[in-house]
């Protein structure tokens, strides 16, 4: 095992520290067998009950369910490796920085793709859950079940996170950010009105749940002003207070929204970090040429992650696009 | 949660079981005891014994269970052991098992007091990781649990409901 972990930790060339977070580091490395850019995430051992515990459960859940996820939205999984209690996991490298479904874990790749990452607290669907954890999803985007504490829960959780995000890209700042479990449904409710028995049934019956005062709650189309009323019913269908009513995946794809004018901007021509859309199309008009010289960006586009990269230059227009290429 | 896994049943039991099924092929463990010189079908029964009693003692999942056993299962059919680190090959699987589908691992102080403490804390974090490498970190297999579930679900809502999958198996 020794042997392979070192053939394994050689295979990585370390180029670039990207981040920390609560668990795990973030590195950019080059793949030497095939000389691809990959963003390898170094689970933290540092914490002493951890250590403790042996490797760490978070990393193998993400481990687990990266393997059988493959989906052109869904952050590939190229490797993973493991030392003593350590765990590196090897992931294609995104541009945007990296279970649940927050803008966080929300990455946009060199073409636009989305990828979702970050399945450490994901559950599989294969298998009915007993007795789930209630302790998921960052506070602004959990769903009011999971806040008056319900044990057992589905899919309308990421339904309800997915409604949170939505709203977040309309407003661009998080739509409902408590500072506690009782702040989060304080806001939920002053947004979006108190449930009641009749519209949520079995809510009191909650392990935690507590008695609201009755907020009227605002009209949607208050908040979203900018919305149509696609959107705000697509909206409206997501916030459904009992989660066997909650608009699922199925539904709101089908959804209005989803078919009316106008169609989503193709994901090349999406804007990207340190990349504004002037440049963008700049780009695309002399994309072809670039490519027969052989300077299409496609490869090093991720470079926009890091400072030192061309593509910050062109912040400051096309002229010093051209000089960096 | 009765009411809760037969609805669940009811919902997705169909998709559920046909992902369980796919996946069955690539976890399931041929002929884990082949290469075992010092490891008799005896011995495994008797880890197997050991194993159960323990996840009730701990309280964790029969699901769970299951899994540590085929966590042990295709490590032996992958890396030979000896006679005397059976039974830390055992408590390994069962502590991976705990991480992937229970809510709280067991503190691994806890696990080797029920080896009467026979292996080091290193040992065993050693096992679990050369475990991880030797299942290339696979260890969502299907397992003996949810089938059960299944069947049993399916034959308590064949009176009301027509129960195909069940019928296509008989």
């Amino acid at each position: 095992m020794a042997q392979d972990v070192k053939v394994r930790a050689k295979r990585y060339e370390k180029l670039d520290f990207l981040g920390e977070g609560q668990f795990a580091t973030v590195y950019k490395a080059r793949d030497r067998t095939n000389d691809t850019i990959v963003a390898i995430k170094k689970i933290k051992v540092g914490h002493r009950t951890e250590a403790k515990d042996g490797i760490n459960r978070t990393a193998l859940r993400e481990i687990k369910l990266l393997q059988e996820l493959h989906h052109p939205n869904i952050i590939g999984l190229l490797d993973a490796f493991g030392h003593k209690s350590n765990i590196s996991l090897v992931f294609d490298f995104m541009e945007t920085d990296l279970e649940d479904l927050k803008p966080n874990n929300l990455l946009l790749d060199g073409s636009g793709v989305l990828k979702l990452a970050d399945f450490g607290l994901a559950k599989s669907f294969g298998s009915p859950s007993r007795v789930y954890t209630h302790q998921v999803v960052t506070r602004w985007y959990r769903s009011p079940e999971l806040l008056f504490g319900a044990r057992m829960y589905g899919v309308g959780v990421d339904m309800w996170a997915v409604g949170c995000i939505l709203a977040e890209l309309l407003l661009r700042i998080p739509f409902m950010a408590g500072d506690s479990d009782l702040d989060q449904l304080t806001k939920i409710f002053e947004a979006l009105g108190t449930p009641t028995e009749e519209t949520w049934p079995g809510m009191s019956n909650l392990p935690d749940y507590v008695c609201f005062k009755q907020f009227p709650g605002t009209p949607l189309e208050h908040i979203f002003s900018a919305a149509g009323d696609d959107l705000l019913e697509l909206l409206e269908g997501l916030f459904t207070f009992n989660p066997s009513t909650r608009t699922t995946a199925t539904q709101a794809l089908k959804s209005s929204y989803f078919s009316n004018r106008p169609a989503p901007t193709p994901g090349p021509q999406l804007p990207r970090p340190n990349c504004p859309p002037d440049a963008l199309r700049e780009k695309e008009a002399v994309g072809h040429k670039r490519k027969i010289e052989g300077l299409d960006t496609s490869e090093e586009q991720p470079l926009c992650f890091c400072s030192e990269a061309p593509f910050l230059q062109l912040n400051c227009g096309s002229k010093c696009f051209t000089e960096s290429c | 949660v009765e009411n809760h896994l037969s609805n669940w049943y009811l919902q997705y039991g169909d998709v559920g079981f046909r992902i369980q099924r796919e996946k069955e092929a690539h976890f399931h463990p041929c002929k884990s005891l082949a290469h075992q010189p010092q490891l008799s079908a005896e011995a495994r029964c008797e880890l197997v014994s050991w194993l159960i009693s323990v996840h009730k003692h701990l309280r964790v999942s029969f699901e769970c269970c299951c899994l540590a056993v085929n966590i042990m299962d295709r490590f032996l059919a992958s890396t030979p052991v000896a006679a005397d680190c059976f039974q830390l090959l055992g408590i390994s699987a069962l502590l991976l098992a705990t991480k992937q589908v229970e809510v709280c691992s067991p503190s691994i102080s806890h696990l080797l007091s029920l080896c009467c403490d026979a292996f080091s804390k290193e040992q065993l974090c050693n096992l679990e990781c050369l475990i991880l490498v030797r299942l290339n970190f696979r260890l969502a297999a299907p397992t003996l649990a949810f089938f059960l579930d299944f069947y049993s679900n399916c034959l308590e809502s064949e009176e009301s409901t027509n129960c195909d999958t069940l019928s296509t198996v008989k």
